[in-house]
């Protein structure tokens, strides 16, 4: 299955720098967040991305594992830490088979995001590393005011500590008309769900996605630097989609006498 | 958001959450050109000054664009905003710039300028003739007590993460005199190009002498700095006081409040200082977005200093060992295939993997079933010591277990379930798993 791409980085309205990088390199698509002063935010958002780049640059065949994009982010850690210092989030995805079918291979660590638009619903994959999303777990906080509690920009782990970096990591179905999302907090702290979908679900093409959403984040205040990448996954032969797809049919009810025991 | 406006002579711009009014049409009309062009505020308002202050017209602009709402007078026109719980009111006469104020939520934004004619009208979007205007923001923000600080029955119920030493007084007297400096109007605002506040102008609420004591009241002024700039605190971190002491010694150390900042060239991107209000501000409250918002990236450098200090190094250990089919569990598929059990096993019609925190992610098994009879991610089969467990993932129509025992039963939609040597699952679709131990 092929795959379209778009992407876009701005400082923002508000920063002096822009600490946000990012990586378009099949199999690998990747945004990282940099943190930290004197620009070793910058320079750590940049050791993710190179250390990815290294391993992918030219060589389109890569097999990504878990452990594989776990490693890369292991060197990025030593790289960091030997450095400049500061710390990063890192979100990506890479496209894998398993089992013979294509998926994505979602990783975050870190508040930087992964949302897959299946034309019909946004869903949001990744789940942050934050203080806010513990206190949305602890259920003392619902997800829509999370975007304006004081403590939004606290992760909980990043890129550029002591400890190993320990992505979290999904494996979700790639399907022709899939629209993932990769964005740094600058677009999901001044956009909120709705809007995401909004620019996610119109029929433009991926690069379009990703100007127009960067342009409603700059618009809302750009107080953060912004990143995001889009990427389409086209349908064999047919870039305009409506491919027949009967894997995302809901599982019929079986019809049997005894369902009664069974059925759910 | 809404806005309703009364005719009159001059011209009203209003997008969603930003409105502009303006005698000077050709600023309206370039105005309106950049908004709606998904320009923002900031835009506007370097539109505004690109020909200096000398030819500036008067204008109000409202920008709600972000957590808050801010608000700026040029010219003797006059603004009230209620706040809900006080009356803010101020005009721009005698200031050489403009007046601004910011709020963190407000019900109301009046403003009359001119004489007005007929009933208010409403407006969505557009440019209109207008003398006057209301604008209600569209939706509340969020409640007072949301944006406060983590209460202490949250951080308590999340002592991990709790950030209550933040604000515990004893913090007070380490954290204001320090950081009054780097607050003080000039070197807050060193970016500020040409704003000069008259001597005789009144001091502004907030970074008055009870700077400190509203600080520490306050602990959301004390740590806006951390706002927007991500950064990283252990789950573990109960030391982040000591960090924003050492920050706010940093930050007076690197901002000192020496006048001579402020004539340091203006940042591109970043709205120009608003003068103050020629007039005091009736019942004036330290507005908190006026102490202070510098990004706080010195204090971030030392967070994670003392993150490197606090945070165990604590590595995955991988779940599952042996991959040697002869001395480890595996699944006899009735498709012919056999599934090594040296991880956690997703089985379905097109099996998706829910977040895997450490460990390895499992493997996905993908049947086939033409009667759509297997839901996509149906079951999951994991080792729990030298136990294999078998686990329903709440598929539409179940999975029935024979086991080698005779006994068949159903299982129930997400608990485990313990398998013996020779039990057999049955997915549906004539899809059956049988378990072989070693």
């Amino acid at each position: 299955m092929e795959v379209v791409w778009g992407a876009r980085t701005d400082r923002g309205l508000v920063r002096e720098l822009n600490e946000d990088a990012y990586l378009t390199e099949p199999p690998v698509f990747l945004v990282a967040d940099g943190m930290g002063g004197h620009r070793s935010g910058k320079t750590a958002s940049a050791a993710v991305i190179e250390e990815f780049q290294a391993a992918t640059a030219g060589r389109g065949d890569v097999q990504v594992t878990p452990e594989w994009v776990t490693e890369r982010l292991g060197g990025a850690n030593t790289r960091i830490r030997a450095g400049a210092g500061g710390g990063t989030t890192a979100v990506g995805v890479a496209l894998v088979d398993r089992d013979e079918l294509p998926y994505w291979l979602v990783f975050n660590i870190g508040d930087s995001r992964a949302y897959l638009h299946t034309g019909h619903e946004l869903r949001q994959i990744s789940v942050d590393h934050s203080v806010v999303q513990e206190l949305v777990d602890a259920g003392q906080l619902t997800q829509d005011r999370a975007r304006f509690h004081p403590e939004r920009h606290i992760v909980t782990r990043a890129v550029g500590t002591p400890a190993s970096p320990q992505p979290d990591f999904w494996l979700v179905p790639r399907e022709p008309g899939d629209r993932m999302l990769l964005c740094s907090d600058g677009i999901t702290s001044e956009l909120g769900d709705a809007d995401i979908a909004a620019a996610l679900g119109r029929p433009d093409p991926a690069q379009r996605v990703a100007e127009n959403l960067t342009a409603l984040a700059l618009r809302a205040g750009g107080r953060d630097n912004i990143t995001c990448i889009v990427v389409d996954a086209l349908p064999l032969g047919d870039p305009a989609g409506a491919a027949p797809d009967g894997d995302r049919d809901e599982t019929r009810p079986r019809h049997r006498p005894d369902s009664l025991g069974v059925g759910r | 958001m809404s806005v309703r406006y009364r005719p009159g002579p001059m011209a009203l711009v209003a997008v969603p959450a930003i409105v502009l009014l303006t005698p000077d049409d050709a600023v309206a009309l370039r105005a309106w050109e950049l908004l709606d062009g998904l320009a923002g505020p900031t835009d506007v308002l370097q539109d505004l000054i690109r020909d200096g202050f000398a030819t500036l017209p008067p204008f109000v602009l409202v920008d709600a664009t972000g957590d808050g709402v801010r608000v700026l007078v040029r010219g003797d026109a006059r603004a009230e905003v209620d706040t809900g719980q006080q009356t803010a009111r101020w005009t721009g006469a005698g200031v050489s710039t403009w007046a601004e104020r910011s709020f963190e939520q407000v019900t109301l934004v009046r403003v009359d300028a001119r004489e007005t004619a007929g009933d208010p009208l409403p407006l969505r979007a557009g440019v209109v003739r207008c003398g006057g205007f209301e604008y209600r923001p569209a939706t509340g923000p969020p409640a007072a007590a949301e944006r406060q600080p983590v209460p202490t029955e949250v951080i308590e119920s999340v002592p991990a993460a709790g950030p209550a030493p933040i604000v515990q007084p004893a913090a007070a007297p380490a954290v204001a005199p320090a950081a009054a400096p780097a607050v003080a109007p000039v070197a807050e605002r060193a970016v500020a190009p040409v704003a000069e506040p008259g001597p005789d102008l009144p001091p502004e609420p907030g970074c008055t002498p009870d700077l400190a004591q509203t600080r520490t009241d306050d602990p959301e002024d004390g740590f806006d700095h951390l706002f927007e700039s991500t950064i990283m605190r252990s789950v573990e971190d109960a030391a982040i006081r000591e960090v924003v002491e050492d920050a706010a010694a940093l930050d007076g150390a690197a901002e000192p409040a020496d006048p001579a900042g402020a004539a340091e060239p203006a940042e591109p991107s970043e709205p120009p200082e608003p003068a103050e209000p020629s007039e005091p501000v009736e019942q004036g409250e330290p507005d908190p977005a006026r102490l202070g918002d510098h990004d706080g990236r010195t204090i971030m450098s030392g967070d994670l200093d003392a993150l490197r200090e606090q945070t165990p190094n604590t590595d995955p250990i991988p779940s599952g060992a042996s991959t040697d089919p002869a001395t480890t569990a595996r699944l006899e598929l009735s498709t012919g295939d056999v599934v090594v059990l040296d991880r956690d096993v997703v089985i379905g019609r097109r099996p998706e993997v829910e977040r895997v925190q450490g460990g390895r992610v499992p493997t996905v098994v993908t049947v086939p079933s033409p009667q759509q009879d297997v839901s996509r991610t149906h079951l999951r089969i994991g080792r729990s010591g030298e136990q294999v467990l078998a686990t329903d993932l709440h598929s539409m129509n179940g999975t029935l277990l024979v086991g080698a025992d005779g006994i068949t039963r159903n299982l129930d939609g997400g608990a485990p379930h313990p398998l013996a040597d020779g039990d057999t699952l049955d997915i549906g679709d004539g899809v059956t798993l049988t378990l072989r131990m070693p």
